[in-house]
């Protein structure tokens, strides 16, 4: 004993290993805790501050090994763009004459104006995991901007990235639906199939996560879009979240599964919204969403006492609203992850239990951009106590993948979709 | 001189690690420059500096994932003290192929610690996942990443005045 405690790096190595072993029990797994603690959010910050700066030379490294790889692709990109902008010019003008026609029609039917703001605030990524074992990144908003744990995040076009993991103060870290932590209430868009969508450690590599829970009978094909069920509380309904590539049986649970890619390319995210609504408030929306966008700088919004919010969106860039029951109108995307977009027609899922009005269709063509835009054709569907009640055939969403260009924090431009984010607040609420 | 050193060093590497590194990932693989550091630590400068360092960098380290808080520390601790300890008895001084090797060994005892770790917590990975596409790859890429971090390691060392072990 006199020995042991004459060897002093012993002794520190034994001291070092109890003080680590205390630590790891009481901070050691940090699911389920609601804050962050001292060391973490000082840690964090110190970090944030000069990854911001780092993230962006990160980016510029990529971007000059790029540059001269690509460009005869991007000659010919080019080439496909310039022929793509004549047809979606076009198709901005035949979506403006029906915008008009529809706004005409929703006065004569006097269908009342049922909008509710989608609450997002833009966030850039300034860095990502470090380790090799997780899908996640840290963006430049935390709990001084109103960011709480376990808020959804999405890309300009409403798809869905993940949701907030931790929050400091000046950063929070977002776990991607990759993140073998994640898990999602998801739904099968054409058979309305619900299961689970969870990050796989084996599959993440391959950009790829697990639709799970899937009983044997789930009518699900490779190639069926996959989103947000709803249930679970945390990610409202109807959020686009991938396609599912493979389908198999799982004989040791006597269930199936899917291996989905996500429509979000999550290695290349740059711009990132966060969904500051409690989704239970989203719930209640009838089908129709405005969307207000904070830009960070210029943050406006303000919570009143009683937890209501009033919008004072002061800035120049807010985001005009659309309102789409029926069909995704496409817009120029702040978002760089943001990838593919669905091409194939996809049925309405206005299924409010209030008055809602389905099936009008807007397109709202930005600056500068040339926005894809989405033809809808009428369809206009009455409100239905039901949930999930499809309707309004002929309800064709040619969302094109649109140019990202903003660097900065702003979302210009930006036409929501409201059918794709289409709640029932009966079934949000569990 | 010790700590302006260090510092100096924690600053790149928490800035660096989560920004640059990743854009250097291969097939979703980056190289992990805490545990090159740290190894490279223990090789230069002896088993205690090694598993001190090991154990600071590795909480920072932790606290920046963020999941499993300590679990790095530990490994960590114990991978700089085995760099030292290798450094001192086998190499005497600190050869900088040599540590390479021990960064690759290193690398893939922090794996199958993390992976144990994780295993009990969560049991959401597998080990042929862990081990052959996690732990491999990136033994072999901080392999070459440890070789070349050991070059400004030494120049700061030299403009600092601190010495190697010998």
């Amino acid at each position: 004993m006199r020995n042991f405690f004459e060897n002093k790096q012993l002794v520190f190595l034994v001291a070092a290993t109890l003080v680590i072993a205390v630590m790891i029990g009481i901070f050691g797994a940090s699911a389920g805790r609601e804050k962050v603690n001292a060391a973490e959010n000082a840690v964090g910050a110190a970090a944030a501050a000069g990854q911001s700066a780092s993230s962006g030379m990160g980016g510029w490294f990529s971007n000059i090994f790029e540059y001269f790889g690509s460009v005869k692709a991007l000659r010919e990109e080019n080439e496909q763009l310039k022929a793509a902008n004549v047809e979606l010019d076009k198709r901005v003008r035949d979506a403006q004459g029906l915008e008009e026609e529809n706004a005409e029609l929703r006065q004569m039917l006097d269908l009342a104006e049922n909008e509710k703001k989608l609450e997002l605030t833009a966030a850039s990524v300034i860095a990502k995991d470090p380790s090799n074992w997780y899908s996640s990144f840290t963006i430049n908003k935390g709990t001084n901007d109103g960011i709480q744990k376990n808020q959804p995040v999405l890309t300009a076009n409403k798809e869905l990235i993940g949701q907030v993991y931790r929050v400091g103060s000046s950063w929070a870290e977002v776990i991607t639906i990759l993140d073998p932590e994640s898990g999602v209430g998801s739904m099968v868009e054409r058979s309305k199939d619900i299961g689970i969508l969870e990050g796989d450690s084996a599959l993440r590599y391959q950009g790829q996560c697990r639709l799970g829970y899937l009983s044997r009978d789930t009518d699900i094909e490779p190639g069926d879009y996959v989103e947000t069920s709803g249930l679970g509380g945390v990610y409202p309904k109807g959020l686009l979240i991938g396609k599912v590539l493979e389908v198999k049986e799982d004989n040791t649970t006597m269930s199936k599964y899917a291996s989905v890619e996500p429509i979000v390319d999550m290695s290349k995210l740059s711009q990132v919204f966060v969904l500051k609504n409690h989704v239970d408030d989203i719930g209640r929306l009838s089908g129709e969403e405005e969307t207000t966008t904070d830009n960070g700088k210029e943050d406006t919004d303000k919570k009143t006492e009683n937890g209501e919010e009033e919008d004072e969106d002061k800035t120049s860039s807010s985001s005009s609203s659309s309102k789409s029951g029926a069909s995704a109108t496409s817009k120029p995307s702040s978002t760089s992850g943001s990838s593919n977009s669905r091409t194939t027609a996809k049925p309405s899922q206005n299924t409010s239990g209030g008055s809602s009005s389905g099936g009008n269709s807007s397109s709202s063509s930005s600056s500068g951009n040339s926005s894809s835009g989405s033809s809808s054709s009428g369809g206009n569907s009455s409100s239905s106590n039901s949930s999930n009640s499809s309707s309004s055939g002929g309800n064709s969403s040619s969302s094109n993948s649109s140019s990202s260009s903003s660097s900065g924090s702003s979302s210009s431009g930006n036409s929501s979709s409201g059918g794709s984010m289409a709640g029932d607040g009966s079934e949000l609420r569990e | 001189m010790q700590i302006v050193f260090y510092g100096i060093w924690l600053i790149l590497l928490a800035v660096f690690q989560p920004t640059l590194v990743r854009e250097l990932a291969i097939w979703g693989i980056a190289p992990n420059l805490f545990l090159c550091f740290i190894v490279m630590t223990g090789f230069f400068r002896g088993k205690t500096e090694g598993a001190v360092c090991g154990m600071i960098f590795g909480l920072v380290y932790d606290l920046m994932i963020g999941r499993m808080i300590g679990v790095s520390s530990l490994s960590y601790l114990y991978i700089g003290f085995a760099a030292g300890f290798l450094s001192e008895r086998f190499f005497s001084g600190g050869k900088r192929l040599a540590g390479t090797v021990t960064v690759a060994a290193g690398t893939l005892a922090a794996a199958l610690i993390y992976y144990l770790a994780r295993l009990m917590v969560r049991g959401d990975i597998g080990f042929v996942t862990a081990i052959f596409r996690t732990a491999f790859p990136e033994a072999i890429y901080n392999a070459v990443v440890g070789f070349l971090l050991a070059f400004p390691m030494l120049w700061l060392m030299k403009l600092l005045r601190l010495k190697r072990i010998s």
